[in-house]
């Protein structure tokens, strides 16, 4: 019993330290000029989406381009509910009254985005979780793909490709930081939750999770389902942080930071979601400062448009050629041998022949 | 009716090039190459930096700088994870496409830059009532001779013979003296050379060059390849006309207010597919780890 309860506060105890580290760097940023409480608000943000999609690719080890769906639901049906009825009116004369009247609290707009995400999430458990490792991977980028064409097109209450406008722009470090630690409590509860554990289990080695009895499948519809849940709650806040949204800002860029920030950490723990998305979220703003040129200090720039994008696949490209682990994995020489030990197995080569 | 038929065939040849191109790398080493699509748009912009010279010489100037595009690809990212996962192959060549497109932002901008190829393709002949454009005609028969070509190649010499004993099984292949670098390399070769040929034909019909234009041809040549069956060449170019076929007859027989949701249609439609087929029409389980 005493055992049991301290491993289980040992395995809190990451996530614990990544509240912590998230705490530490919002009150940094917080007496920041108002460009870094900017950054640090969006490196939030980007947090609950990232620990969402974690949530279910980090556990389950299936590779999903399809989690930007559950954002882009989140996100318009938070922008639905909170843009002032007036403008909202204007804007889309062709909503349904009640929806058109409807003005929500961002609390409670978050919250019933998170459930719409869920619901649609249900659905997408029901079509990808019937496949497995590559199939599922192009199933889900072409169901983003039909959703971001149907969000593209459907005037009457996205705006198509105009986008909406006025969604107010109210976030903070200090409203957006609960809801990151929240994204954080529940990953760590599915966790440590049997049906996470088992969901562990069967992305160590699936052959033999099955036959312990592990129903992987269910386990992994729950990982999915509770995914879109956080992933929904983060575009709703994605979109307050925006203030306007159109189709693009939540497609295949979005879909590549997020991957970015997951694998650069360390896609198989929760602290490397965490430490994935400060990492990169600093990089990113950076080199897009670098990118849009101007002074630096006492340096001039010319702007150089593209260098953000080259330096962050580089480092996609470096982490996975390096380091296939991420920069939490402890042992990088470990994590070496064992790498090259399984590529000698499926390939039959000799290591020396490789490098 | 037939004048659909005659498009569908042109678009389905154009994609049937690249799914080919895409399905050679995934038969031998499971990788998806997202970077396939900068192939093209290297091809695209090497269009642009020999325009001017005959056309002849363009062509090969082309061909050999995304050729060796392709094996530097090969060398610098796809060696070191071979034999990885599906899915870090996935994301290797998702980095790996994402950073050649930065570079060509950085030096080329971001802003569409026009290019005429095969100026004197534009125009349409008349058959039997119907009107087929030249290019369209070109696009059919350089498929079909590569096609056949590559059929050929597979067949009857020795290295194709190598290469089809590596698509059905590395290990073994390697334990019976295939040249597993060298393999890997030739394909690598011919990939690159079927995404110039796709660059050049697709270029030459609409005009028009970005950084990120690598991404909807290369959408399709997965999508087919999905669709016709993973694992199979003649399956690729199956699925590329089957798509064709089904997005020229979606976009004639749609009514007008549907129209815009083609492609998510079509996207859907893949889907399905997937999961009432997950080795595709023609896919033989087994053949892949899907």
């Amino acid at each position: 019993m005493t055992s049991s309860s301290t491993s289980a506060l040992a395995r809190c105890a990451p996530a614990v330290a990544c509240t912590v580290l998230v705490l530490a760097v919002s009150g940094l940023a917080m007496i920041g000029s108002e460009t870094t409480q900017r950054t640090a608000t969006q490196m939030l943000v980007m947090g609950v989406i990232a620990v969402g999609t974690f949530i279910f690719v980090g556990n389950s080890g299936v590779l999903s381009f399809g989690h930007v769906v559950f954002v882009a639901v989140g996100a318009y049906s938070t922008a639905l509910t909170t843009v002032p009825h007036g403008l909202r009116q204007a804007l889309l004369p062709e909503l349904p009254s009640w929806l058109g009247r409807l003005e929500l609290g961002l609390p409670e707009a978050l919250l019933i985005s998170g459930l719409l995400s869920l619901l649609v999430g249900v659905v997408f458990s029901l079509i990808i979780l019937r496949l497995d490792g590559m199939a599922a991977g192009i199933a889900s980028l072409a169901l983003l793909i039909s959703v971001n064409v149907v969000i593209g097109n459907w005037d009457a209450v996205t705006r198509g490709s105009q986008g909406i406008v006025g969604i107010p722009t109210d976030l903070t470090i200090g409203t957006t930081v609960p809801w990151l630690i929240g994204a954080i409590a529940v990953a760590l509860a599915h966790q440590l939750s049997r049906s996470g554990f088992r969901l562990r289990a069967s992305r160590e080695d699936p052959v033999a999770a099955a036959a312990l009895g592990v129903r992987i499948r269910r386990d992994r519809s729950i990982a999915f389902v509770i995914s879109a849940f956080v992933c929904g709650v983060g575009g709703g806040l994605y979109a307050h942080f925006l203030g306007a949204l159109t189709p693009g800002d939540v497609y295949l860029q979005l879909t590549l930071l997020t991957l970015l920030m997951l694998i650069v950490g360390g896609v198989r723990s929760l602290s490397g979601a965490v430490i994935g998305t400060l990492f990169i979220s600093v990089l990113a703003e950076l080199l897009r400062r670098i990118e849009a040129g101007g002074e630096v200090g006492p340096i001039a720039l010319a702007p150089h448009p593209g260098i953000q994008q080259l330096i962050l696949a580089l480092t996609l490209l470096l982490t996975l050629l390096l380091r296939p682990g991420g920069i939490t994995s402890l042992s990088r020489g470990t994590a070496r041998v064992r790498w090259r030990v399984r590529r000698r197995a499926r390939w039959g080569v000799s290591g020396a022949s490789h490098r | 009716m037939a004048q659909n038929l005659v498009d569908a065939v042109s678009i389905g040849s154009l994609d049937a090039l690249i799914a080919i191109g895409i399905a050679l790398l995934f038969s031998i080493m499971g990788l998806i190459n997202f970077a396939h699509g900068e192939l093209i748009m290297i091809g695209g912009y090497a269009l642009l930096w020999f325009a001017g010279l005959p056309f002849a010489v363009t062509a090969v100037l082309v061909v050999a700088v995304v050729v060796g595009c392709g094996l530097a690809m090969e060398r610098l990212a796809f060696r070191s994870v071979r034999g990885a996962s599906g899915e870090t192959l996935l994301m290797t060549s998702f980095a790996l496409s994402l950073f050649v497109q930065g570079g060509v932002l950085l030096f080329e901008g971001a802003n569409p830059k026009s290019v005429d190829v095969l100026g004197s393709l534009g125009a349409s002949v008349h058959v039997a009532g119907l009107s087929v454009g030249k290019l369209d005609l070109a696009i059919i028969g350089v498929t079909a001779v590569l096609l056949l070509g590559l059929a050929w190649f597979l067949r009857a010499t020795p290295l194709g013979v190598q290469m089809r004993a590596a698509a059905e099984d590395f290990r073994m292949a390697r334990a019976l003296g295939v040249r597993a670098n060298l393999v890997v390399a030739i394909a690598f070769g011919v990939s690159g050379a079927f995404a110039a040929i796709a660059a050049i034909f697709l270029v030459a019909r609409t005009g028009t060059l970005t950084p990120a234009m690598g991404l909807s041809p290369v959408l399709t040549g997965f999508v087919a390849i999905v669709l016709g069956g993973l694992g199979r060449l003649w399956a690729a170019a199956l699925g590329a006309f089957v798509l064709a076929l089904l997005s020229v007859m979606l976009q004639a027989y749609l009514p007008t207010s549907m129209a815009p949701y083609r492609d998510a249609l079509v996207y859907l439609g893949i889907v399905v597919i997937l999961v009432m087929r997950p080795h595709g029409i023609a896919g033989r389980p087994g053949a892949v780890r899907v």
